[in-house]
């Protein structure tokens, strides 16, 4: 029967550009992301009220905490999927969004106190440009056939193709569920909040809703995300998620300049 | 209406793109560099281990040196579009292991930098 049939998404893990030789389409969208991130900072309005000497110290500390991130996103997986950190190892080992975004974050808070910036309201400057890179950085992870959900009958579900990471797993073109496009589609929600609604403390929504939308969405996902404390109740994923939330609530409540600036609204 | 011109932002676009496709770049460098040097009369695993490792290192440090300028060149467009046309140097390097991902990274990172040193920092 036709309406029976998976419907094969047509997915490109690497964009053929003749003669052999290919750009891996994950790379592409992530630094295609970054990229946009840093146009739209450059015309968002309370950036552009900065002054020169301030844009560029923030520029500096963001290059620094992108290059760490990066770095931080390595070690997490590496620790997570119980992979050596040693040369030869270095190709087995990927990258973790969570472990990136706070090591990258840590840093981040960091090199803007060493620039003595104002912390929360640069990085509520950030949360938008932040919303606009993980956007395309999962539209990367949905071309590479990476960080996918489990299998559903659902109409959401989508099929990848042979040879890609979801069918080397489940050995047949079956249905799952497209978690980088759900996630992609609650960014989304996000920067249009965002930028429809003058909200205070954007940085604190970003990363509380974020942290509670992946903890929810680890319960789909089907993809090796290796162990962390030696349990499998929790994904690692879930773990920082969870340890976001706890962290981030403390320190809103701790935090005399939120609750300020929460009046204010 | 105010006619002051902006400092263009297609050397930083360029750059960050050309830095981030270099990571990649740089790992098929080292991997054709080593194949390649299997192919030379008297290859032994450590002159592959060698070759493969050299070329890896120059297109990491081209993808560093061209992502550091994009985010920084704003500040001094010379000096930083100096380094991105650095970093397109270091990238064309790569080349000879016939890898075509680093030509891409190369012209990224060149024509960042060509435009970052035909730029006209504006009066403040």
């Amino acid at each position: 029967m036709v309406g029976l049939r998976p419907t094969i998404f047509f997915m490109l893990r690497y964009l053929d550009i003749g003669n052999n030789n290919f750009i891996p389409s994950y790379n592409l969208f992530v630094g295609f992301g970054i990229a946009m991130a840093m146009l739209f900072l450059q015309y968002h309005k309370p950036f552009k009220t900065k002054t020169e000497n301030e844009k560029h110290k923030i520029h500096l500390s963001l290059i620094v905490s992108i290059l760490l991130g990066f770095i931080g996103a390595f070690i997490f997986d590496a620790y997570s999927q119980n992979i050596a950190l040693t040369f030869d190892n270095l190709n087995q080992i990927g990258l973790t969004f969570l472990g990136g975004l706070l090591s990258g974050l840590m840093i981040l808070v960091i090199s803007l106190k060493l620039a003595s910036l104002p912390i929360l309201p640069t990085l509520n400057i950030l949360a938008i440009p932040f919303c606009v890179a993980h956007f395309f950085g999962r539209l990367g992870c949905f071309m590479a056939g990476c960080c996918f959900g489990s299998p559903t009958k659902s109409f959401l579900g989508v099929t990848f193709p042979i040879d890609s990471l979801p069918h080397n797993q489940y050995h047949e073109l079956i249905k799952i569920h497209p978690t980088q496009l759900y996630e992609s589609a609650f960014v989304l929600c996000l920067f249009v909040f965002f930028t429809k609604f003058k909200t205070n403390n954007q940085f604190y929504i970003y990363i509380l809703t974020y942290s509670v939308f992946r903890f929810i969405i680890e319960f789909i996902r089907a993809d090796d995300r290796g162990t962390v404390l030696n349990q499998d109740i929790f994904s690692p994923s879930q773990i920082i998620s969870l340890l976001t939330v706890i962290l981030f609530t403390a320190l809103i409540i701790t935090n005399k300049q939120f609750q300020k600036q929460t009046i204010n609204l | 209406m105010s006619n002051e011109k902006q400092i263009s932002n297609a050397p930083m676009i360029l750059g960050i793109i050309g830095g981030i496709l270099g990571l990649p770049a740089a790992i098929c460098s080292g991997a054709c560099a080593a194949g390649l040097s299997t192919l030379a009369d008297g290859a032994t695993k450590q002159s592959t281990d060698d070759a493969g490792s050299a070329f890896l290192w120059i297109g990491l440090i081209a993808a560093l040196i061209g992502l550091v300028s994009a985010f920084l060149y704003k500040k001094n467009p010379k000096g930083w579009g100096a380094m991105m046309l650095l970093a397109g140097i270091l990238s064309g390097v790569t080349l000879v292991t016939f890898n075509f991902l680093s030509f891409i990274v190369c012209i990224l990172f060149l024509i960042g930098g060509v435009i970052s040193l035909t730029q006209k920092k504006p009066a403040l």
